[in-house]
């Protein structure tokens, strides 16, 4: 890694000379045809005007940043008329008003923070002074019969259910009140029968960018309220830490009464949540941090904690879409640079520290890792051939075809674990050998032309982990043999408007792991194999609404089949849209003996959605966005209890009902 | 006294109202009525100009001094019939300007601060005494899993029964370095409604988070009352089956995945400016003085540790002095929200202080004459000589001592306070204890400057008593009349030369400091915790730097904290290869730090000589941004320690020195200590 650094800082030291010589040549040489944009050339002058340097330098005044924002920086102002002339100039016969939309499109995309991605939107465009991007939304979820009636197995003995028997995927979503007699009864029926759980939750997300010039920027990633449930922090309610007054020895408790909320009943506001005090999570949450330098010439340099996608986003999902709950984020130095048409990425991560020294009676001191020994270490190399999205859209436009692609490989290793110290502040902590490591390679692909686009990212993971246990040692090492392929074909046309698809994909399951949750427990191995073969997509990866999406909360162990159509009944150039979709989903496990009926077919879900955008804010994407889903899933065997059961009841139908609302921006 | 101050700052406010913001003045050309601005200025001047530091000191010091500005001489505004108060009209809507009188300046938000990132190597810090019965300042960097031996072993070969001896095949060995990365991204915007009125805050976002930190299967689960009664560690999470799987980091947050949050806020504090008069702040601030020996801001990039206070500040300049008195709350003792069940149970309570006894107040007032940063460029450049000096004090008084006994603990640990009216009841809430302490720090500082001269001192000195400094109280250990004395004193000096022959490329710098040490007490790190264990006398003479006062990479930086009881010499060169007027600096440094302490004593080898230390630097700075100093930012540093016998083991009558015994057994000689770093950043 310090080589790496090394080897960067020698080469921005290196690009002002490279620059000079750029600007006494008065013609700035981009690297690639993708960099020769009249944005780039423009901007490129600046930098390399020494000779409009002053003899003294006075410190320049201070940024500004206006509270209000601007709908456009004027830089892209300037280059606007030049872009839209060259778009008149290449093809008269277009829509002239097609050509304002997609040209603002894109030059306003360029304003947003970089993708996750690194080969996505590399920047080559000046950007604002102050960028601020990111979403509000609210969704209504209501989640009905989402443990598909599975209300556990009559112990012969006592007569009663027996709820702890049944896996954890499905009693996650079972309610709690459900077979409950509360005090005062439930109703007619004494105990509580229902089997619905409906509620609301929100997000803000904030993501601004801080940027110097078109080289020098800061990102950061704000959520505020993070997938709180709306209702969930009255006034009335207020953890006690342990052993205070009121509350209990030995753990936190929630106080009978509140000063001026006598019952519960008259909770009047709702206090900020706050993690431990009426919530398990703050207010607000830094996601990410990170910085991005950039040499023209040679490349760029990021660093901090940033967002990590590839591909579709199987294996990282920057999870950056306003119905996204989950994303990967990584501790990251991370170099990228173009050599002929190719971008190549080289970046470390600190992917576990294990064990730091956290100052608990200390809180100016400087934290540091106590020893390296136990640290996850990962690296990661790409190579990426990606067309810029401008001349893509031009070649497409003109009947050619697009063919991208890439390869992405991840190498993980740890040598020891520290993850047995059940103290997590512990200066002293205690060690197990994990000799673990894994190989996992990515690659990517995406045909498109006209209105098809075909795409397909298929990975591996292989690899060896020592001992699993936490506390001891066993000398019964564990291979890591993981496939998952995920493909996605879309055919476009009446205007676009028309969209028909099919998305497989398919997760190598195990046959010695009982269940297809994450809940589960999928490393605990049933037979003497010690093979570890179940492949888990991205939890942000999303095929449906429920059974995948929520009962096991992503892709495992299976395949699935996804046909669906869609059409933009409105479909308006500045971004309004207006549609309808209707996908079917069926999904078979990859290892029946895997499966909680011990039967390869899993169910057929059926989903139904309306989504509405309005054309407002500077972007395309943004304004207000609506959306209304509904889904039903019908299980089949493999969802059902084991054949061995006797008397075993059915399992029913589960359905979801969810209405988003948000404001993207 | 603070009924002084209220009255005051009621009569400056109404001195302000009457130029109200629609009849002041607009700033001249060239004016910077705003205090931030010109220190800015100043000291970015004295960092080109100066280079004093050991390494490029990008964003200078906030507050050398509550400056309030060049001030205009007081011009009273003409009144005003209040019938012709113009009516509200969109602003700028006229090109005459007689049609727009001028008018305050709409809000603007603005931003400052760097996200910084630093890859670190710390090897040797325990200067190979590291056992538990060596001082805290070595201990303190001892790697856990040394010469341990992990389940599996650490050897080779996995070995289920492994050999359990420290020094065999199957131990981790003596692996003593520290290897990781930290990061931290810092906001300062500043709103200002008007040239005299602004408000400022100072976030900081993963504050010095250890990369790789978080990762996704790392959760603390609170105590559940059915096992231990703490914090523990989750052992599996879902998804998450080993630290192999971990395929994200989450966000920050105290006490679920870390003992921090993902964004803290260390400053808030509002300004405003009468023209004629000068300026009130108030708020949590951030305090410097001088060079930063006792009170030090901490906005330097590479800064860890900062003044912050929270304060009423006045400050004024008249006759060419300027200066400030300020009233802060310095510690407040026992809060009621936190005391009473009743306010406990909700979280909408206004937090009140319980009372005033147990409070340490606190009074800070500065005189200083200051040559205004663009005047005294000038002066320097006409060939002339600029001389600044001040005088800053501090008094601090405390009465009693007070604290929840049962805020978190179902059991007070120490005697509780008895209710003087029924001796038989003891106060189970509040615990106070007598302290009568007070405590006067005057810090002298003074600058000179000509040509490529800077010559700058400041010099402190404490004195106080100390009635009482025991918290704990019980019939073994009962409360006496013994008092201690404070008596402590330091001076820093800086001093370099930029050769005017080589276009300021070339300096020559060189520093010194001295810190009264205490002889009564054993060991100069603030890692020893023991710097209240008087052997002799009841005198603290131990002088302890700012930590941000920073002279080295290892020694003072790192094992001892801070320089404290102790002098260092510190000679250095630098040459900046490239040095563009518009920001743009690559250069290299080297400096030689020798450190001999106080009082030999006091060391950890009866000997004064504590070790010699070479740092060496190489520095970049882009010139992206639209301030000076903005811009990318590289640093990678190497330092390295060579530690003397006053670091050492104690020895015998016969010389021999007294390692403890064990296994493996314990090096007698000091091993040096490396220092590698890599700052990677972007100041903005």
């Amino acid at each position: 890694m310090r080589k790496l650094t090394l080897m960067w800082l020698c080469l921005l030291l290196a690009a002002p000379a490279l620059a000079q010589d750029a600007a006494q040549d008065e013609a700035p040489a981009p690297e690639s045809a993708e960099e020769s944009t009249p944005e780039a050339a423009d901007s490129e002058v600046e930098p390399g005007d020494e000779g409009e340097v002053e003899a003294e330098a006075e410190p320049e005044p201070e940024l500004e940043l206006e509270l209000e924002p601007e709908p456009e920086p004027e830089p892209q102002l300037e280059i606007d008329p030049e872009s839209l002339e060259l778009e008149v100039d290449a093809d008269e016969e277009e829509d002239e008003a097609e050509d304002v939309t997609d040209d603002a499109v894109d030059l306003l995309a360029e304003s947003e923070p970089p993708s996750s991605d690194p080969t996505v939107a590399l920047p080559t465009t000046p950007q604002p002074i102050f960028g601020l991007h990111g979403y509000f939304r609210t969704r209504g979820e209501v989640y009905d019969n989402f443990f598909l009636g599975r209300d556990g197995l009559i112990n012969p003995t006592s007569g009663l259910r027996d709820l702890s028997a049944e896996p954890g995927a499905f009693r996650y979503f079972r309610p709690a009140d459900r077979g409950l007699t509360p005090a005062g009864g439930c109703g007619d029926t004494e105990a509580c029968g229902t089997d619905r759980l409906s509620f609301a939750n929100m997000r803000l997300r904030l993501a601004p960018t801080i940027s110097l010039s078109d080289d020098v920027q800061v990102h950061m990633m704000i959520d505020a309220f993070d997938n709180l449930v709306l209702g969930s922090t009255p006034e009335g309610s207020a953890y006690l830490p342990p052993g205070a007054a009121g509350g209990m020895s030995g753990q936190f408790t929630n106080p009978a009464r509140s000063p001026g909320v006598p019952i519960d009943s008259f909770a009047a506001t709702q206090n900020p949540s706050q993690a431990l005090r009426n919530s398990g999570r703050d207010s607000i949450y830094v996601r990410r941090a990170w910085a991005s330098v950039r040499n023209r010439d040679l490349g760029q340099l990021r660093f901090g904690r940033m967002g990590s996608h590839w591909g579709l986003g199987m294996l990282a999902n920057g999870g950056d879409g306003i119905d996204a709950d989950f994303s990967s984020d990584v501790d990251r130095v991370m170099a990228v640079t173009k050599l002929f048409g190719i971008y190549a990425i080289a970046a470390y991560d600190f992917a576990s520290q294990g064990q730091t020294n956290q100052l608990t009676n200390d809180l100016r001191g400087v934290p540091f890792d106590l020893t390296g020994q136990d640290d996850v270490r990962q690296y990661v190399f790409a190579l990426a051939r990606r067309e810029e999205e401008r001349a893509a859209a031009e070649r497409l436009a003109s009947g050619n075809w697009v063919l991208e692609g890439g390869l992405y490989y991840v190498f993980r290793s740890q040598f020891l674990s520290s993850a047995g110290n059940t103290d997590p502040f512990a200066t002293d902590p205690t060690f197990v050998r994990r000799d673990a490591r894994a190989h996992i390679p990515d690659l990517w692909a995406r045909f498109r032309m006209g209105g098809l686009r075909l795409e397909v990212e298929a990975a591996a993971i292989i690899g060896e982990i020592g001992n699993i246990e936490n506390v001891g040692y066993t000398d019964d090492p564990y291979r890591l043999l993981q496939f998952g392929v995920a493909f996605e074909g879309e055919y476009r046309l009446l205007d676009d408007k028309l969209s028909i698809r099919l998305y497989t994909g398919y997760a190598t399951g195990d046959a010695d792991v009982n269940g297809l949750s994450a809940r589960d427990g999928l490393l605990a191995q049933e037979g003497d194999n010690r093979t570890v073969s179940a492949f888990n997509f991205h939890p942000n990866y999303r095929v449906d609404l429920i059974l995948w999406r929520n009962i096991m909360e992503r892709v495992s162990g299976a395949w699935y089949l996804r046909p669906g159509v869609s059409y933009d009944l409105i479909k308006s150039p500045f971004g309004r849209l207006f549609g309808a979709s209707l996908d079917v989903v069926y999904s078979r496990a990859a290892q029946e003996v895997q499966t909680y009926g011990s039967d390869p077919n899993l169910g057929v879900e059926i989903d139904f959605a309306l989504y509405y955008r309005s054309e407002d804010g500077p972007e395309i994407f943004d304004g207000f966005y609506g959306m209304f889903q509904y889904g039903v899933l019908f299980p089949l065997a493999g969802l059902g209890y084991a054949p061995s059961v006797e008397n075993a009841p059915g399992i029913s139908t589960a359905q979801s009902l969810r209405l988003v609302l948000g404001v993207q921006y | 006294m603070r009924f002084l101050l209220s009255t005051g700052f009621l009569a400056f406010l109404i001195a302000s109202s009457w130029h109200a913001p629609g009849q002041a003045q607009p700033p001249a050309e060239g004016e910077l009525s705003e205090p931030g601005e010109l220190d800015a200025s100043g000291d970015e001047s004295l960092d080109e100009d100066t280079g004093s530091l050991e390494t490029p000191e990008l964003r200078a010091p906030e507050l050398t001094m509550p400056d309030i500005g060049d001030l205009p001489d007081i011009e009273l505004p003409p009144e005003e019939d209040e019938e012709e108060t113009p009516v509200a009209i969109p602003v700028n809507d006229s090109a005459d300007p007689t049609a727009n009188p001028w008018r305050r300046p709409e809000q603007t938000f603005t931003f400052e601060g760097y996200m910084r990132l630093r890859a670190v190597l710390w090897n040797g810090f325990g200067l190979s005494r590291d056992r538990d019965e060596d001082p805290g300042a070595f201990r303190y960097f001892r790697n856990p899993d040394r010469n341990v031996v992990p389940a599996g072993g650490c050897g080779d070969n996995a070995n289920p029964t492994p050999d359990q001896s420290p020094t065999g095949a199957d131990s981790c060995g003596g692996q003593d370095h520290h290897r990781f990365a930290s990061m931290r991204l810092r906001l300062r915007p500043t709103l200002s409604l008007s040239d005299e009125v602004r408000v400022h805050a100072t976030f900081d976002v993963f504050d010095n988070m250890v990369l790789g930190s978080t990762p996704a299967g790392l959760v603390y689960e609170p105590p559940t009352g059915s096992g231990s009664d703490q914090f523990t560690r989750a052992s599996r999470v879902p998804g998450v089956y080993s630290e192999i799987y971990n395929d994200t980091q989450n966000p920050q947050s105290s006490l679920r995945n870390s003992l921090r949050d993902s964004i803290v806020v260390r400053r808030a504090w509002a300004e405003v400016s009468n023209r004629g008069i000068g300026q009130l702040r108030i708020g949590r601030m951030g305090s410097h003085w001088g060079l930063g020996m006792v009170h030090n801001a901490g906005n330097d990039i590479d800064g860890d540790y900062s003044t912050d206070v929270d304060r009423i500040m006045f400050a004024t300049q008249l006759f060419g002095l300027s200066g400030f008195v300020s009233y802060d709350f310095a510690d407040q003792g026992v809060q009621r929200l936190l005391a009473e069940d009743s306010i406990r149970n909700s979280l909408r309570g206004i937090p009140y202080d319980a009372t005033n006894s147990d409070d340490m107040r606190q009074i800070s007032a500065a005189l200083a004459w200051r040559t205004e940063e663009g005047e005294a460029q000038e002066r320097i450049r006409q060939g002339g000589s600029v001389f600044d000096i001040g005088l800053h004090i501090t008094a601090r008084r405390q009465s009693f001592f007070g604290r929840l006994s049962n805020s978190f603990s179902s059991t007070a640990d120490f005697e509780n306070t008895q209710d003087r009216s029924d001796p038989d009841n003891i106060v189970t809430t509040y615990a106070f204890a007598r302290r009568d302490m007070r405590v006067y720090t005057p810090d002298l500082w003074m600058r000179f400057r000509t040509g490529g001269l800077r010559l700058e001192l400041e010099a402190a000195l404490t004195v106080g008593e100390i009635g009482n400094f025991e918290n704990v109280f019980s019939e073994a250990q009962p409360y006496e009349e013994d008092p201690y004395r404070l008596l402590q004193f330091a001076l820093a000096f800086e001093g370099d030369y930029r050769v005017p022959e080589l276009d300021n490329k070339l300096y020559i710098r060189f520093a010194g400091g001295f810190a009264t040490g205490d002889r009564d007490i054993d060991g100069l790190s603030w890692n020893d915790r023991n710097e209240l264990d008087q052997r002799g006398d009841r005198t603290f003479s131990q002088f302890s730097f700012h930590p941000n006062y920073r002279v080295d990479l290892i020694l003072w930086r790192h094992i001892m904290g801070r320089v404290a009881g102790a002098m260092y010499l510190k000679p250095g060169l630098g040459y900046d290869i490239i040095r563009s007027p518009r920001g743009r600096l690559f250069g290299l440094s080297a400096d030689v730090i020798y450190s001999r302490a106080a009082f030999e004593a006091q060391t950890y080898g009866s000997d004064p000589n504590l070790g010699l230390e070479l740092n060496l630097a190489a520095y970049y700075r882009s010139e992206d941004g639209p301030g000076f100093l903005d811009g990318f930012y590289a640093s990678f540093q190497y330092g390295v320690l060579f530690p003397f016998q006053g670091l050492g083991y104690l020895t015998d009558e016969n010389g021999v020195p007294e390692v403890p015994t064990g296994s493996p057994a314990q090096n007698p000689d000091l091993t040096n200590a490396q220092h590698l770093r890599v700052i990677l950043g972007v100041q903005y």
